[in-house]
């Protein structure tokens, strides 16, 4: 195995434009508004004047973890997004026309720009990314599993870095389905993306290079309507692949309601809502801030942790997700010795 | 293997009807295309329910039918209907239960939206018809559900691919599927992409594609682990590449530029073997067409006009293009054509274009195949290849 550095973050959430503002607002424990993000702030998205907002996420959180590496040049760069539902607004937009107005009048762009790889294209075309570009769907797992292809590619020689983006929006069709088969969780919807940059901790160029974490360990396992079972088969794969145990792990961070290990376990789901396989994303981002902090005790999780007598020394932290379907994914992040 | 298109149920079925030259192309009776340019659809007739074990059939999606179809005679051929070990389940779609998200949406339209039934949504979601086949065929491990475009399938089966080859799954099982929507009909008649008369790829007076639905499979496994179950070996995939345009989300970089990087990244992975055969993405639209053609020169031409001798052809004219499930489908035929030294035809094909010079295969002939190559690109630049070698 490759041993893999996480070296750059980006996201858009309720709580603003850049990781730095999910982070303030998940360290200071304030409840975010979960609600549509009228504003990102980047220019280049000037070029994509008809695009979604999903992929107006997207390009604004990959904007931000390719910045320190420079403009341009990403040429050997895969580029994996990880999507739950897609263009939504666009879709219901364009299947309206069809339905209830002239079907031969309905918009090519709104077509277009519903696809599930629109983000994924769209970023690719920004920021001239020619490797592999891929979207995967599926719900919270996905993060990790996104983050397990890129490994891959970066693993069998078919790209060098990758970047790794979850987006989502929020819609009134989805917001209407999430509220009814999640009726305690009502109105919690949220949206936004976030990126990581990823690629071999041995090979990184003296470009400023900000190594956050590396990533030790990630499973992903599906036992259909069994969660518990198979998150368990996932965290016991992501720590076998670590070298880890249970005893290592400094804190664990998960929305999935039920405790699965025996550690102080953090979710941010009442400071930033639930966007789906960007939720995962945030907490992936959010942990590898807190590793890259380099202090025994990050201010990022202090907050939180207080309660915990345990946690004067984290090393590696778990972030893992499922949903009732069983299916799950665990990913391990661990800090680095800075010089 | 497994494969359900217009065309029929079943890799037989399928591969005699492709052998002949047939087109299942017809009038579009899923829904009324009477407004739109191009009106003709591969569709699938009959009943599509597949039979169920372990699933309520009545709430599954079009999609999910047309997969549980193909991958039970994938697993059936291959000896696998109980795998008894973890699998990687490696799936394309653009569309997913697409079908199943506009009967809601039709609703939520008609009647508003606290009277629409959202049991329609159950099987809406792209990842939703990996996770019935978890239920139905009783697997454990893991899965990965790729939408790039039309791309999808073939990078699934790439995936796959990578992930056996790696030593990190003995067995997985990997394809595509999508089924005809009006929202997809709707949107590439607004791309103006759909024809209105029959699909002639690489002709001269091409004028679009043709829509089809499907699903194909192919149960991918170690070859020692094959060998050691006495399963039967169709082939081996010896290189797959994947590579972006990064150019525009519907149009291909007319250089072509991404798709020969595909293509010579996976010929570099088989060892550059001897291709006795092109399976051409081949929409029949004049760009994708140009594109891949200047692909194709650009990676197996000497630099002399016109010196690609190798035998190209694609079957969308006769079972449509099936988009999220077209690599796996091409896939299936691919590996039909080399385990049976037969070159399916490029039907309809009438007035060679001087500015696609390739050879096409305009009737289908026996011949001596060693290895294949499988084109398949997509919106937002996506670009993959597939090479298939013959088992000895």
């Amino acid at each position: 195995m490759i041993r893999l550095a996480v070296t750059g973050v980006g996201a858009i959430s309720p709580a603003g434009v850049g990781a730095g503002a999910l982070a303030e607002a998940t360290a200071l424990g304030r409840r975010v508004a979960a609600g549509h993000i009228s504003e990102t702030g980047l220019a280049v998205l000037r070029k994509l004047r008809r695009c979604a907002t999903i992929t107006s996420y997207a390009v604004t959180a990959v904007d931000e973890a390719l910045r320190d590496r420079g403009a341009g040049g990403f040429g050997d760069y895969a580029l994996i997004a990880g999507v739950t539902n897609g263009a939504l607004n666009f879709s219901a937009g364009f299947h309206h026309t069809i339905v209830a107005e002239a079907k031969e009048t309905a918009s090519p762009a709104l077509f277009s720009e519903s696809v599930l790889n629109a983000p994924a294209g769209n970023a690719s075309i920004v920021f001239n990314i020619r490797g592999p570009v891929h979207s995967i769907i599926g719900g919270p797992s996905v993060a990790v599993k996104a983050l397990m292809l890129a490994a891959t590619l970066i693993e069998t020689g078919r790209a060098r870095h990758a970047i790794v983006v979850c987006a989502e929006e929020r819609n009134e069709l989805s917001s209407f389905c999430y509220s009814r088969f999640n009726p305690s969780a009502a109105g919690a919807l949220s949206e936004g993306a976030g990126a990581l940059l990823i690629e071999p901790a041995d090979e990184l160029r003296p470009i400023n290079p900000v190594t956050l974490c590396t990533i030790s360990g990630y499973a992903a396992y599906t036992i259909p309507d069994r969660p518990q079972q198979a998150l368990q088969r996932a965290i016991d794969g992501a720590l076998s692949m670590a070298g880890l145990t249970v005893g290592d792990i400094g804190v664990a961070v998960s929305d999935y309601k039920t405790v699965q290990i025996d550690v102080p376990t953090l979710s941010f789901f009442d400071c930033l809502g639930y966007a789906f396989c960007v939720s995962t994303m945030w907490n992936i981002i959010l942990s590898a801030m807190a590793c890259g902090g380099g202090c025994p005790i990050n201010p990022l999780f202090a907050t939180e942790l207080k309660k915990y007598a345990k946690h004067s020394e984290i090393n590696h932290v778990i972030i893992y997700a499922t949903e009732e379907d069983g299916d799950a994914s665990a990913v391990i992040l661990s800090r680095v010795s800075k010089p | 293997m497994g494969i359900i298109t217009s065309h029929g149920a079943g890799v037989e079925a399928n591969w005699e009807k492709i052998k002949a030259g047939e087109s299942s192309v017809g009038e579009i009776t899923a829904f009324d295309a009477s407004p739109f340019r191009g009106r003709l659809g591969a569709e699938i007739r009959g009943d599509t329910h597949a039979p169920v074990s372990r699933l309520r059939a009545g709430r599954l999606d079009r999609a999910s039918h047309l997969l549980i179809y193909a991958v039970r005679e994938a697993l059936g051929l291959a000896g696998l209907i109980k795998p008894g070990i973890d699998v990687f389940l490696s799936l394309g779609t653009t569309l997913g239960g697409m079908l199943s998200g506009a009967a809601f949406h039709r609703e939520v339209i008609e009647k508003g939206i606290s009277r629409a039934r959202i049991s329609k949504t159950l099987d809406y979601l792209a990842h939703y018809q990996a996770l019935n086949l978890f239920r139905e065929f009783g697997l454990t491990g893991d899965y990965a559900v790729f939408s790039d475009a039309c791309a999808s399938s073939a990078n699934a089966i790439g995936h796959a691919f990578g992930l056996v080859s790696s030593g990190r799954y003995d067995v997985a099982i990997a394809g595509g599927y999508d089924t005809m929507s009006e929202f997809t009909f709707a949107g590439f008649n607004s791309l103006m992409a759909v024809t209105p008369e029959i699909c002639r790829p690489f002709d001269k007076n091409r004028t679009g594609l043709i829509l089809g639905e499907g699903a194909g499979i192919l149960a991918i496994e170690e070859l020692g682990h094959a060998i050691r179950r006495n399963a039967r070996v169709y082939c081996e995939i010896t290189g797959y590449g994947v590579a972006s345009d990064a150019y525009h989300m519907t149009s291909p970089n007319p250089g072509g530029e991404g798709a020969a990087n595909a293509m010579a990244m996976a010929l570099k992975e088989a060892g550059f073997p001897d291709i006795g055969y092109i399976n051409a993405h081949g929409t029949a639209t004049k760009y994708n067409d140009l594109m891949e053609a200047r692909a194709i020169t650009k990676v197996f031409s000497s630099g002399n006009k016109g010196d690609v001798d190798i035998p190209v052809s694609s079957i969308k004219p006769m079972i449509g293009h099936l988009l999220g499930a077209a690599g796996a489908v091409e896939a299936v035929v691919s590996v039909a054509a080399l385990i049976g030294n037969y070159l399916p035809a490029n039907i309809n094909y009438l007035t060679p274009d001087p500015d696609c010079n390739l050879s096409i295969v305009t009737v289908g002939r026996a011949a001596e195949i060693r290895a294949v190559l499988s084109n398949s690109f997509g919106f937002g630049g996506s670009n993959a290849t597939l090479i298939f070698g013959e088992y000895r």
